[in-house]
């Protein structure tokens, strides 16, 4: 059953699609293709490659929809160090992926997750239904949203609300019970955007999650008493957000983006993250963005580089660098260009855009990453 | 944090702002597509997928998908 859901949901969700665009096709405004492949590259040698497939049509009486496929391959490496080391015996009792046996930890860990994503909106009301599948994950999200314009349409107010439920089956694994779990997150969100002059405008929000279920790694120990034990997170958690951005618009043609987010949880984790974006026009069909953002966070107040009894801290413990104190910082840069000039007189495409981007994200942890993204989108 | 003075600020926002009326001929360069958003919320979406995976505080709205191995 659990394997059945995922392609009658998805031809469920193509027939509505098909349906819409056969009933309205007399009134069809505009179609978007998009493909954007990304590749994610980490000290670790863990690699994420996805291939992300979008679809959107417009149609004259307000109506859109839109379907979202993604394809993506994780790849976990193997175990590198030397078999029977203390640094082979570390890195299997404390990875975060499925060892069944010795001979396990020598392989890489490949998985495949699929994720498809439908929506219809109209007028500023928009509902959707999101499903992800893989080898031990399964997360499923319907979500709805709606916004109406203010003043003139000078004010924006958008309220969005998602409920997602997934269901962690976790494989074989030698040194973790692998307890099969759920998890149900609720959402919130209050977006306000504001036109302060012709070329400034202020955009604030909160946001508010509330996860119930399970959140640790159930692949994962962690070093307590001189041993080893499975790693245990709270059952619940309560996340709140606030953030602002400021997007402002230069003579020279250029765009300047600042954005600031503060986070905050009842796990003790609080964090800060600044972010600017420069964009400028080069020519009318070559735009460049530079990039840079800095994150802080705090540790979880269940956190502990080494715990002293196997009861860790009120029975909870983390192995998860995540949930400890740390900064990061990213930059990138990525190129938009406009290749309409070499369809000129198709007859078909409105607009056709490529893009190539580059970020490289650093932490504090030592932790590195490289990504690579490449995309072709086409309006017609 | 004064949670309740962010929010404050927040729902007050329109107050303060509201009586620049901005006219819909003078909107322009904010139609540019180097100040629309739409795109860069796309591009926030995959962020998210990779940050959620490497920062304790990112993510966390659902749907996400997720995998354990890759954490």
């Amino acid at each position: 059953m659990r394997r059945a859901s995922f392609p009658i949901l998805g031809i469920a969700l193509g027939l509505v699609a098909l349906t819409g665009w056969r009933a309205a096709y007399a009134g069809v405004d505009a179609h978007l293709a998009g493909y954007t492949f990304h590749h994610f590259n980490d000290v670790d040698n863990v690699s994420v490659s996805s291939h992300f497939m979008r679809y959107n049509m417009l149609m004259e009486s307000s109506l859109s929809t839109s379907v979202q496929l993604n394809h993506e391959t994780v790849v976990v490496p193997a175990v590198a160090a030397p078999v029977g080391s203390q640094e082979a015996a570390d890195a299997i009792t404390t990875a975060s992926r499925p060892i069944s046996s010795l001979e396990d930890a020598y392989t890489d860990f490949v998985k495949v997750r699929n994720e498809l994503q439908g929506s219809i909106g109209y007028r500023g009301v928009e509902a959707g239904y999101y499903v992800s599948d893989e080898v031990d994950y399964h997360a499923q999200m319907v979500w709805t949203s709606v916004n109406r314009d203010f003043l003139s349409e000078n004010l924006n107010l958008a309220f969005g609300l998602n409920y997602a439920w997934d269901r962690i089956e976790p494989l074989n694994d030698e040194d973790t019970a692998g307890i099969p779990g759920v998890r149900n997150t609720t959402y919130f969100s209050l977006v306000a955007t504001q036109v302060l002059t012709p070329t400034t405008v202020l955009r604030a929000g909160i946001e508010r999650s509330l996860v119930d279920g399970l959140q640790h790694n159930p692949y994962r120990n962690v070093y307590a008493g001189g041993g080893h034990t499975a790693e245990r997170h709270p059952y619940e958690r309560t996340r709140n957000d606030y953030f602002v951005r400021l997007s402002q618009f230069f003579g020279n043609r250029s765009s300047l983006k600042v954005d600031y987010r503060f986070y905050t949880d009842d796990w003790g984790v609080d964090s800060h993250t600044l972010g600017a974006k420069l964009t400028q026009y080069i020519t009318d069909e070559f735009v460049v963005r530079y990039r840079y953002r800095y994150y802080s966070q705090g540790a979880a107040y269940f956190y502990r580089d080494e715990y002293a009894s196997g009861f860790g801290v009120d029975g909870l413990l983390t192995g998860d660098y995540r949930l400890g104190e740390f900064d990061a910082n990213l930059f990138g840069g990525k190129i938009f260009w406009n290749l309409d000039r070499f369809f000129e007189g198709s007859g078909f495409l409105e607009r056709i855009d490529l893009t190539l981007g580059y970020e490289r994200y650093f932490n504090s942890t030592n932790f590195t990453a490289n990504i690579f993204e490449t995309g072709l989108e086409m309006s017609f | 944090m004064n949670r309740r003075l962010l929010i404050a600020a927040l729902l007050l926002l329109p107050s303060v702002t509201g009586c620049a009326s901005v006219r819909a001929y003078q909107k322009e360069a904010l139609a540019d597509p180097i100040m629309v958003s739409d795109v860069e919320a796309r591009e926030e979406l995959r962020e998210l997928k990779w940050l959620e995976a490497r920062e304790g505080s990112t993510g966390g709205v659902g749907g996400a998908g997720g995998g354990c191995a890759c954490k």
